[in-house]
């Protein structure tokens, strides 16, 4: 996994919350399938040299957010089913993910259906590998 | 304090090459002897002292050289870091490594000297069970070593702007002890420094490990501020120590008569007339200062003449009112002379002693009635100073001479003891002349032991086989046997004029002593029993023409008798008093004999110690010396 | 305040250090604390006093002026006790020449309560260090291999290392960091790293430092750092260099290129681009992040800094 995850220390975004959208984005694709093991913190943090710490945070907000699950003696796995989120819940999260989008793109100066069009494109792009590399 | 021994054994194993070295250097004499030209160099016996030397050399050899680099290095390459990240004390690190090097040079002192002790001579184990004991002086002398090393290589290696500071207290350092090994010079003591050695020694390695530890412990790994610790910690405490020297030396060098607690049976002796006396420390000391003093005993004045192991004799004329002596120090021995008419003895030195034979040892035997005038004995011959400026006046080369007087300014009457074969103990009378500086053998008194005085023109003499005869003083002719050889059941060779030319004299018979008065004509006056004793000896005559006869028993009991001549018995008897007991060993003046009443027939040691001046006619004694508040006995 | 809590104690607080070496100040006035678990890494220029303020916090210096405290108590009083339980690699190693790495061991093993020595002969074995050879012998690599293994084997809660990757190639800095971050997922250490190698740490500090001169200017979470310094380039800015050019921002260094004006900005949000565009009447902002070595050497690195 830690090939596929890419951390730009750099980048304003906190590199937990790198890693979380990283680990989501490729359960989102089936790049990681559920059951599928994931790296230790220890060995996902030398990967990508980050604080473990960090790591640990992210794997700890996945879990809680029901995308990774820990068995006991065995690590850590993808969660079986994906998340089911309260419909309040769901709606708020994609309500923020989409302020953010949209703040992005305002910032760029770029036009609402210009945006729209962006989003239709990507949304095609990180659902299309699922459909081709689902065996 | 784990800490210490991991560091120790590290040093110690890290440094192991010199131990290798040691042994390396050991073998090198033994094996060296295998070649028959070396051995015939060497000589059997060379063995001995070369294994002393390398024993000693070897290891202040290491101790200097571990010792100047064991920390110093580090502090240098700056790696004290690793130790002070690490959980180990700044003490542990520094004892450890100090102890690493005492270690190694002891073991190298061993190892150095062991084959050649294995070898050689067996004498040498024998005395390496007495060399035993002086086991932790050799590892306080290495520890010294190093810890002077280390000091040395801190303040050299600092190059901090302190080391000309160091230099400076170093050299008042230097300077403070020199001024305190002055005054005890000065003072004619040199036991004191037998006595503070060991103490100043310690103090010494006290101060330089302190500092040491100082540096270490607060210094850490900063090189500069360990050096100003060491610097602040070894001046600061060799200063104070020095001044706490000064401070203990005014304490021993001030003692004073009653400071002294004295044994019964130290010495002391009085002038034949007049109110001064000499008084020996004894046992009691301050700091192994064991002053004489010459005191008047009239006032209590006094001055201090020196240790007594340095002093010579004390001589006084006999008017009472000069004293010289001579105070061993060096290479030319100060003549010393003591006016003793006022209330306190005045002393003058005269620190260069002239003349050809001023490096030959030598004693006083006789001032001139005047006091300008001193005889000094030596072993070559005889010379006469003058006490004034120490001038050569006279010098004879005539050996033996043993008691001597001045008849006056310019003519001496000396005493020589020949030892030619077949002569058992003659002593030649000889007249000098100072002037013409001529001498002249007069006579001879064969077998002669002791001329115990002179009076006018006779000499008391007491010979080897027992005999107490007068006679001529020119010739030696025989004028009365006042003991004939022989009769006496234990010779005893004590004898003294009294006033008008009378002798007396102990003799012994199978009751005991006996107390025995002669006229000038040689007749018997009086014949008093003594009793058992050890010992027995006249002091003179009181006041009242007692004859003062001190007594020791066995066991130091001592008694003095008051003998009436004239009744012919004991007036008076004075449990656990003595008088001066040099009266038992012969004058070298034989003219000089207390002056009946003088100071030297009333002032008695008494079993307590103390010093009495004892009134002839009352008894009651003065304390002049207090005692040592009772005898342990 | 009200009384601490035990977790709450910093492991390492400094407060009000000065250190003056005669006249001249290395460190002046430095106040910080390294909170537990952290990895805190300090950045200056070289003689900014890096070295200076570890030693004064690991009790091996007494500072001119302030205290520096580990575990709640004095660094230069409680060292022996301290060092129990930190693992320090100096900048430059230190251990005795003539030692060998068994020795080492064998030498501090004796001052620790816990040692572990299975994790040094692995870790030696694991950069490819002789046991037996002389630690001067060894190369720089070799040698911070041993320094690093001692460190770790007391499995101290605290580990101070003084810039431990200098002179160290790639593959041997990669290798410390793998065996730093190994011993962080095991054992939460808390981290105080003096560092030049600034990508490298970039992704494992979680509080950063910077020391400009001898004094301390900046010293926050390293997330509220990137997400507050911000590389501006608008399309256009008229007079770039005016004072209020570019408000509300505080701006840190100003440059002038060919294709137009950028600036680095240290207190960059949303809303302040807002009025910012808003004011200028600018039709697009880029708007960039910056590394961890761009925000040092726009803090640090220039002399010129506006408000």
């Amino acid at each position: 996994m830690s090939h596929a995850l890419r951390v730009d220390p750099r980048d304003a975004v906190p590199i937990w919350r790198q890693i979380e959208e990283g680990v989501r984005g490729l359960v989102g694709t089936g790049a990681l399938p559920p059951g599928q093991g994931v790296p230790s913190v220890r060995d996902l943090a030398r990967d990508l040299r980050v604080n473990p710490a960090t790591v640990s945070k992210a794997y700890q907000r996945l879990t809680d957010a029901g995308v990774l699950e820990v068995r006991r003696g065995e690590g850590t796995f993808v969660a079986g089913a994906p998340p089911v989120l309260a419909r309040a819940e769901r709606t708020r999260t994609l309500r923020e993910a989409a302020a953010r989008y949209a703040t992005v793109a305002i910032t760029l100066g770029a036009k609402p259906d210009e945006a729209v069009e962006q989003l239709r494109a990507a949304w095609s792009n990180v659902s299309r590998p699922a459909k081709e590399g689902a065996r | 304090m784990s800490g210490l021994w991991a560091v120790t054994v590290r040093e110690i194993r890290e440094r192991r090459f010199v131990l290798l070295a040691a042994l390396a250097l050991g073998l090198l004499p033994p094996v060296g002897t295998l070649v028959p030209a070396a051995r015939r160099l060497a000589g059997g016996d060379a063995g001995e002292p070369l294994a002393l030397l390398l024993g000693l050399a070897f290891p202040t050899a290491v101790a200097l050289g571990l010792g100047a680099s064991v920390i110093c290095r580090d502090v240098a390459e700056r790696r004290l870091g690793f130790y002070f990240a690490r959980p180990i004390s700044g003490l542990a690190l520094w004892g450890g490594k100090m102890a690493a090097v005492v270690v190694l040079a002891g073991a190298s002192g061993l190892l150095v000297s062991l084959p050649l002790v294995a070898l050689g001579a067996l004498g040498f184990t024998e005395s390496f069970d007495s060399l035993l004991p002086s086991v932790l002086p050799f590892a306080a002398g290495l520890a010294l070593i190093a810890a002077a090393a280390h000091a040395g290589g801190t303040m050299l290696r600092s190059r901090s702007g302190l080391l000309p500071l160091d230099l400076v207290l170093f050299l008042s350092a230097g300077f403070a002890f020199a001024a305190a090994a002055w005054r005890v010079v000065d003072a004619g003591a040199p036991g004191v420094f037998l006595r503070v050695g060991p103490t100043l020694t310690a103090g010494l390695l006290a101060a330089l490990l302190g500092a040491g530890a100082a540096q270490v412990v607060f210094g850490r790994a900063d090189a500069r501020r360990g050096h100003l610790f060491l610097s602040a910690t070894l001046w600061a405490s060799l200063l104070s120590g020095i001044a706490g020297l000064h401070i203990a030396l005014s304490w021993a060098l001030s003692v004073a008569p009653g400071d002294v607690a004295r044994d019964q049976l130290a010495g002391f002796n009085a002038a034949p007339r007049g109110d001064s006396f000499a008084l020996d420390s004894g046992r009691s000391d301050r700091l192994g200062y064991r002053p004489v003093f010459l005191v008047n005993a009239a006032t209590g004045g006094f001055v201090r003449l020196g240790s007594a192991e340095t002093l010579s004799r004390l001589i006084f004329s006999l008017d009472g009112r000069r004293a010289a002596w001579i105070r061993y120090l060096g290479p030319r021995p100060p003549l010393f002379v003591a006016l003793l008419d006022g209330p306190q003895p005045v002393v003058s030195a005269i620190p260069r002693a002239v003349g050809p034979h001023a490096q030959d040892h030598r004693w006083p035997i006789s001032l001139s009635g005047d006091g300008r005038r001193l005889l000094v004995g030596r072993g070559s011959g005889a010379d006469v100073l003058e006490t004034a400026t120490g001038r050569l006046v006279a010098e004879t080369s005539l050996a033996g001479v043993s008691q001597g007087s001045f008849d006056s300014a310019n003519r001496v009457r000396l005493y020589r003891r020949l030892n030619e074969p077949g002569s058992r103990g003659d002593l030649a009378l000889v007249a000098w002349n100072l002037e013409s500086g001529e001498t002249r053998e007069t006579g001879r008194v064969e077998g002669a032991r002791t001329v115990n005085g002179l009076q006018g023109n006779r000499l008391l003499v007491s010979t080897w086989n027992g005999a107490v005869e007068t006679r001529d003083a020119d010739s030696g002719a025989r004028l009365d046997t006042l003991v004939p050889a022989g009769s006496s059941h234990r010779p005893h060779w004590e004898g003294r004029f009294l006033e008008d030319g009378r002798v007396s004299l102990i003799a012994g018979d199978e009751t005991g002593w006996r107390l025995r008065v002669f006229s000038a004509d040689g007749d018997a006056l009086a014949d008093v029993p003594i009793g058992r004793a050890v010992s027995a000896f006249i002091a003179g005559e009181s006041r009242s023409g007692d004859v003062v006869v001190g007594v020791l028993s066995a066991s130091f009991v001592t008694r003095t008798l008051f003998v009436d001549v004239s009744a012919g018995g004991v007036r008076a008897q004075e449990e656990g008093l003595l008088p001066d007991m040099g009266a038992l060993w012969s004058a070298s003046d034989p003219r000089l004999s207390p002056a009946p009443g003088s100071l030297g027939t009333r002032l008695f040691s008494r079993s307590d110690g103390a010093l009495v001046d004892r009134d002839p006619t009352s008894g009651a004694q003065r304390i002049l010396v207090p005692g040592r508040a009772k005898r342990e006995e | 305040m009200s009384a601490a809590q035990p977790e709450e104690v910093p492991v390492i607080a400094v407060e009000g250090l000065s250190v003056r070496y005669g006249r001249t100040p290395a460190l002046e006035d430095v106040s910080l604390s390294v909170p537990r678990g952290s990895i805190y890494a300090l950045l200056g220029r070289n003689g900014a006093g890096k070295s200076s303020l570890v030693r004064c916090v690991l009790g091996q210096q007494k500072p001119t002026r302030g205290r520096a405290r580990l575990f709640g108590e004095d660094a230069w009083s409680s060292r022996r006790r301290a060092m129990t339980r930190v693992g320090v690699v100096p900048e430059e190693p230190d251990a005795p020449p003539e030692m060998t790495a068994r020795d080492l061991a064998a030498f501090c093993r004796r001052l620790y309560p816990v040692w572990d020595a299975a994790s040094v002969d692995a870790r030696l074995h694991r950069f490819g260090v002789p046991q037996d050879v002389p630690f001067a012998r060894l190369s720089k690599g070799q040698k911070g291999a041993v320094m690093l293994a001692l460190c770790l084997a007391p499995r101290p809660d605290v580990l101070v290392l003084d810039d431990p990757t200098l002179g160290l190639d790639v593959v041997a800095r990669r290798a410390l960091y793998d065996e730093l971050i190994t011993d962080l997922a095991d054992r939460g250490v808390t981290v105080l790293v003096t560092t030049h190698d600034l990508s490298g740490i970039e992704g494992l500090a979680s509080r950063v430092a910077m020391l400009r001169g001898s004094r301390l200017v900046l010293d926050e979470e390293q997330e509220d750092l990137k997400t507050r310094f911000r590389r501006l380039r608008p399309s256009s800015v008229g007079r770039a260099h005016e004072p209020g050019a570019w408000a509300p921002f505080d701006t840190v260094t100003i440059r002038h290129r060919d294709w137009g004006d950028e600036a680095v900005v240290s207190n960059f949000d949303d809303a302040r681009l807002e009025a910012f565009r808003a004011t200028r009447g600018l039709s697009d902002v880029e708007v960039g992040s910056l590394s961890l070595e761009e925000i040092f050497l726009a803090v640090v690195g220039e002399a010129e800094a506006t408000s």
